[in-house]
């Protein structure tokens, strides 16, 4: 029974974490351009991240859609990087995205406050 | 001991152990069945690549040896396939990547000493085909009453199928799982396999015999030869294997039906044993010990057997010396003493002698003797005895049988006369000839004209067989007269003075002794 709870809790966090991902990593590519793996990081230490994997394919969809483009760029250890930027359509993307957030989070902070008073 | 591989992975060049490449290879290939029908899915895979390489060289730096362990790590670092951005929905759906799956051509086998109730064979097996090795151990309790069968089974398994100790090995010992699709699969890349080696076979087969070729043909006959047996290789590893499994099944089948052979005749088999000891060997302890052997030295090579086709069809490649080495030394000494008894046993059986004694017969005034076959009554109802046959007597343990010839010869004098001579062995002359001396056969004159031959040679509850047998020589007089009764037929020897006679005229017949012989009255 517990063990069932902690798989459903667990799906629903991944779940929850899939959707603010892809607005995350376009928050973090706004700031300049960037390359994958600290992209990784800055999730990672947000503790945003669970499976490192996840990243690569939404990176490449997101080229696809022409919210992104890349360059590469020499590196001093190992092969050439891809670094990642924003497009136009990006961060108008981004825009809509930040506003939607910010109906959401009000949205949430209404919605959950009884359940967030009561457990203090 | 691990094989070790380079493997050039976003660019840079690693060491990596076998089983940690194959690890690595399926988890990519998993990620690659996933993307497969995504335009980027080859961008995407090398991006993954490249961040490996990364979390690679973060751990053993350039050219570093990466371990199963290194993998693992990994991989629960970059996640399952299934929690990955899909490009569309059906991705997501047709392919989820589940525990590391390793297809290892069916032949890693291994005992999981971590989930065991015993050797862990049942939880290996049910960790190699991903069920429930309840089911497993079921099937064996269920196999432990079919005279053991499962029991033998499982101690050959135990001992043949090496422990899963290393990371590697644990993985290894997940194997697929088995459901319809995946037989459907395993067949289907079997038959696909086995198809394009035809075709190929056949366009060897086209090139070589076509005219321009016959040339090279000759030049690559060797090469050619070396094909052949490359594409014949798996029909010929397939029909071994049948014939591995039959001869398994087979030897299991008969030390299995021995065995309950031996058990639900265990009680009566006791008394056969004593019966046994009693009339050949010194005792039944001897007997016991005989028996024993005997059976084991036919039963360690058929364990040898069952142990051999079962370490090849799992194709475990451990060494178990141990065990054919002390299989091996338990035949020998079981033939040594089977050697032994058999060479004691034989010994008393080394010298013949015969003791002759001379029936004091009453001669018939009709000048005519009849001689009757006086039945044993056989306390078993078996009409089958042959002359050589030996059979035991319920009732008292005494020992029966048919060695009993009769000669008929032409009286020197006018008198009839009936000579008994007895026949036994024995391990030298003195106690041959007590052997023959001390059964009881008695040939009686029922009335002046009537000889009754006892059917049946009886040998007491305690006296040894020692091939005893008797001859029993009748002399007819010239001129007078002998009928034999028909039942005498299995007993009857024939010889110059029954040469000429057709069974017809031989049996309840008056017969003259002339001097040619016998010949018919009438």
């Amino acid at each position: 029974m517990h063990y069932v709870c902690t798989m459903n809790v667990e799906n629903a966090q991944a779940q929850m974490r899939k959707g603010v991902l892809e607005y995350c990593i376009l928050a973090i590519i706004n700031e300049g351009e960037i390359y994958p793996t600290d992209v990784i990081n800055r999730l990672k230490e947000s503790n945003l991240l669970v499976a490192e994997g996840t990243v690569y394919p939404l990176l490449n969809r997101l080229k696809t859609m022409e919210l992104l483009s890349y360059k590469w760029v020499e590196s001093n250890s190992g092969p050439p990087r891809k670094y990642y930027q924003l497009t136009d359509n990006g961060r108008l993307f981004l825009t809509e995205l930040n506003k939607t957030w910010h109906e959401l989070a009000h949205a949430v902070s209404i919605n959950t406050k009884t359940l967030n008073t009561s457990q203090q | 001991m691990n094989k070790l591989l380079y493997v050039n992975i976003g660019g840079v060049v690693f060491q990596i152990d076998e089983s940690a490449y194959q690890q690595l290879d399926n988890y990519l290939n998993s990620i690659r069945r996933k993307y497969q029908n995504s335009p980027d899915g080859d961008e995407i895979i090398k991006d993954i690549e490249h961040r490996i390489a990364e979390l690679m060289y973060e751990r053993v730096g350039e050219r570093g040896a990466i371990t199963g362990k290194h993998v693992e790590e990994i991989i629960s670092v970059m996640g399952k396939p299934e929690d990955f951005d899909g490009n569309t929905e059906q991705f997501e759906k047709t392919n989820t990547y589940e525990e590391p799956v390793y297809k290892t051509g069916g032949s890693k086998f291994f005992r999981d000493k971590e989930n065991n109730v015993l050797g862990g064979v049942c939880a290996g097996f049910g960790a190699r085909f991903d069920i429930d090795p309840l089911w497993i151990r079921l099937a064996f309790l269920v196999s432990f009453f079919a005279a053991g069968t499962g029991f033998l089974l499982y101690i050959i398994l135990w001992a043949i199928i090496p422990e899963a100790k290393t990371t590697a090995e644990k993985l290894e010992m997940r194997g697929e799982k088995i459901d319809i699709n995946n037989i459907e699969k395993t067949v289907k890349d079997g038959a696909k396999q086995f198809g394009k080696k035809v075709n190929e076979f056949g366009e060897e087969v086209k090139q070589t015999f076509s005219k321009e070729h016959i040339d090279k043909t000759k030049r690559n006959a060797g090469d050619f030869i070396e094909d052949v047996a490359q594409t014949l290789r798996p029909v010929f590893q397939t029909v071994v294997k049948i014939f591995v499994f039959g001869a398994l099944i087979v030897s299991l089948l008969i030390v299995v039906v021995t065995g309950i052979e031996l058990l639900t005749n265990w009680g009566s088999d006791f008394s056969e044993i004593q019966f046994f000891g009693n009339h050949i060997t010194e005792g039944s302890d001897q007997a016991w010990l005989l028996i024993t052997c005997a059976i084991a030295l036919f039963i360690i090579p058929l364990i040898g057997i069952i142990f051999s086709s079962v370490k090849y069809l799992l194709g475990v490649k451990r060494k178990t010396k141990f065990v054919s080495a002390s299989l091996g030394l338990l035949w020998t000494a079981c033939l040594l003493v089977v050697i032994y008894l058999g060479i004691t046993i034989g010994r008393n059986f080394k010298y013949e002698s015969a003791v002759s004694a001379k029936l004091q017969l009453t001669q018939p005034v009709s000048e005519t003797m009849y001689v009757k076959l006086q039945s044993v009554k056989l306390p078993l109802s078996d009409n089958s005895i042959v002359n050589w046959s030996i059979k035991k007597d319920h009732e008292d343990d005494s020992l029966i049988f048919k060695q009993i010839n009769i000669e008929i010869e032409k009286s020197l004098d006018t008198a009839f006369v009936v000579i008994i001579n007895k026949t036994a062995r024995g391990y030298d002359r003195a106690n041959a000839k007590n052997n023959a001396q001390f059964f009881n056969y008695n040939v009686i004159q029922s009335s002046d004209s009537v000889i009754n031959i006892p059917s049946l040679v009886t040998i007491g509850e305690t006296e040894k067989w020692r091939d005893q047998s008797v001859e029993i020589l009748i002399r007819v007089p010239q001129n007078k007269n002998i009928v034999i009764d028909d039942a005498l037929d299995f007993y009857l020897d024939h010889n110059e003075y029954t040469a000429g006679l057709k069974d017809i005229e031989l049996f309840n017949n008056k017969l003259k002794m002339t001097s040619t012989g016998l010949k018919p009255v009438n």
